[in-house]
């Protein structure tokens, strides 16, 4: 008996171990672009660590039913998207996870970083959209998003990822138009392109 | 300006490149936050909650769990009886959780997180002793697995020696112990909580710069293992709200007295605070640990 609790103890003890060693693979390829898509978006530090320590304890909790290979990746933009929606609606809270990343926040190097006064008429047209079109964008844009990927990051299909795409597409044309003094007759926006 | 070349034009609006947001937290809050993420509890999604702290390990085989929810956690490993543990699963209505032990109640424990947790009362709830060495907490309409036998309690006194041992106030997560001062802070625990016959003992570690705050608690040989790990930062919320509750500690006051003071200390902080009444003791005991948050637990006497 005690010899078969042994055995099952070293069973669980290799399937926790894999698990780490699973996670940590994943944490290591995506922990980049989601600072990334969280520095994008939240200027905050403690809001950003907050949003990044958030998604990936999610990923963490959730690793074992969450997607796999190509489908992870935006799947976790997605979970990135709906805690930094929590933060801004209010939910805000500090967390003993964050606290790792806080601490470690280097405010100066990341003052020097970006593009901070982009004056151009892209970058107006841009701030002009909606929340929801500059998101669907900058997935884009930004974390380079196929239409499949956008629909696994949007919890949508790809029908609606390309009306939407499309729309948002129009009304950035339109933006840029209204902000041009010169409207610019040569962008067409066409469905053709890869999103 | 095509499609493309728009999008092309709108990567150069981008605020920030991966790399650059990536380094910004610098390569050891990336090691951190990976070891911290780690040591989370897993099996359910919900918000963060106390990680699986050092405690005495326990197994659920996840066949058994399976045939009582959709999901299973997978505990660690077993040696002594159920009593003798100081965490609890808790799966209600699909939810599977585990969770420290704070009551010595696990079916009052799981029935407190659950609340918390969905806002709702749970169902009636039962504990049971899941035969491979842990507590199991399960709705009572729920059949058990064969073998699994209710258990009314938890040891109390285990539960509060490992919340003393992890304590950021005045446990081995108070400062950066070397070996000899988080023995002596473990023997001096475990006499202050009654605990005769045990002995401390010390894994051996490579790496300099060490902090002894890492521990074992393990009933069946009666020994607490101390284990050196690399120093958390001392500049932390947690560790700043340890200093403001330290003093509190000196105090000798009545359990709301001192629930009402933790509380005012971590305004403004995300934290959970557990309250036990133990009339047992003449001063109300305040201990911080820390996992996905701030746990905060305060035993002590209703009135003093």
């Amino acid at each position: 008996m005690d010899g078969d609790a042994h055995d099952h103890d070293g069973v669980m003890q290799n399937g926790v171990t894999q698990r780490r060693e699973r996670f940590e693979a994943v944490y290591r390829e995506l922990y980049a672009p989601i600072c990334g898509y969280t520095l994008r978006r939240v200027r905050d530090p403690e809001d950003a660590a907050e949003a990044i320590a958030e998604t990936f304890a999610t990923l963490w909790r959730r690793f074992d039913r969450s997607p796999q290979g190509d489908e992870l990746r935006p799947w976790l933009f997605g979970v990135a998207r709906r805690v930094i929606a929590n933060q801004r609606r209010g939910e805000r809270r500090r967390s003993a996870l964050s606290e790792r990343l806080v601490a470690n926040f280097d405010q100066a190097a990341f003052d020097t970083l970006g593009p901070s006064d982009d004056t151009s008429a892209l970058a107006h047209a841009f701030a002009a959209l909606s929340d929801s079109d500059r998101e669907l964008l900058s997935l884009v844009a930004w974390e380079g998003l196929s239409r499949e990927e956008l629909a696994a990051a949007l919890g949508t299909n790809r029908a609606v990822v390309r009306l939407r795409l499309h729309r948002a597409r129009k009304r950035l044309q339109e933006a840029l138009e209204a902000v041009n003094a010169r409207p610019p007759a040569q962008i067409r926006l066409t469905e053709g392109d890869r999103a | 300006m095509s499609a493309r070349s728009l999008i092309d034009s709108m990567r150069s609006l981008s605020p920030v490149s991966d790399v650059d947001a990536a380094a910004a937290f610098g390569a050891a809050g990336r090691e951190e936050l990976l070891e911290g993420v780690a040591r989370l509890p897993f099996g359910r999604a919900a918000r963060p909650r106390r990680a699986a702290r050092r405690r005495r390990p326990i197994v659920v085989a996840l066949a058994v769990v399976v045939a009582i929810a959709t999901t299973a956690a997978t505990w660690a490993v077993l040696r002594a009886p159920a009593r003798e543990t100081t965490s609890v699963q808790c799966l209600i209505r699909g939810s599977d959780a585990i969770i420290p032990s704070t009551s010595g109640d696990p079916a009052h424990d799981c029935a407190l997180d659950y609340k918390r947790e969905f806002g709702t009362a749970p169902p009636a709830l039962v504990a049971y002793d899941n035969a491979l060495g842990g507590v199991t907490v399960l709705p009572q309409s729920a059949t058990p697995p064969k073998g699994w036998k209710p258990i009314r309690s938890q040891d109390i006194a285990l539960i509060e020696l490992q919340d003393s041992l992890d304590d950021y106030i005045n446990g081995l997560n108070s400062g950066c112990l070397d070996d000899t001062a988080a023995t002596a802070l473990a023997q001096a625990k475990l006499s202050r909580l009654g605990f005769a016959g045990w002995k401390v003992a010390v894994r051996s570690a490579n790496g300099t710069g060490l902090c002894t705050s890492a521990n074992v608690v393990d009933p069946a040989t009666k020994t607490v293992t101390l284990i050196p790990v690399a120093p958390a930062g001392q500049a932390t919320t947690f560790a700043k709200l340890a200093d403001k509750l330290r003093p509190l500690t000196k105090s000798c006051v009545s359990l709301p007295a001192a629930a009402a003071a933790v509380r005012a200390a971590a305004e403004g902080l995300a934290y959970q605070l557990d309250t036990v009444k133990d009339n047992s003791l003449r001063c109300a005991a305040i201990y911080e640990t820390v996992g996905g948050t701030i746990f905060l637990t305060v035993r002590g006497p209703r009135r003093q």
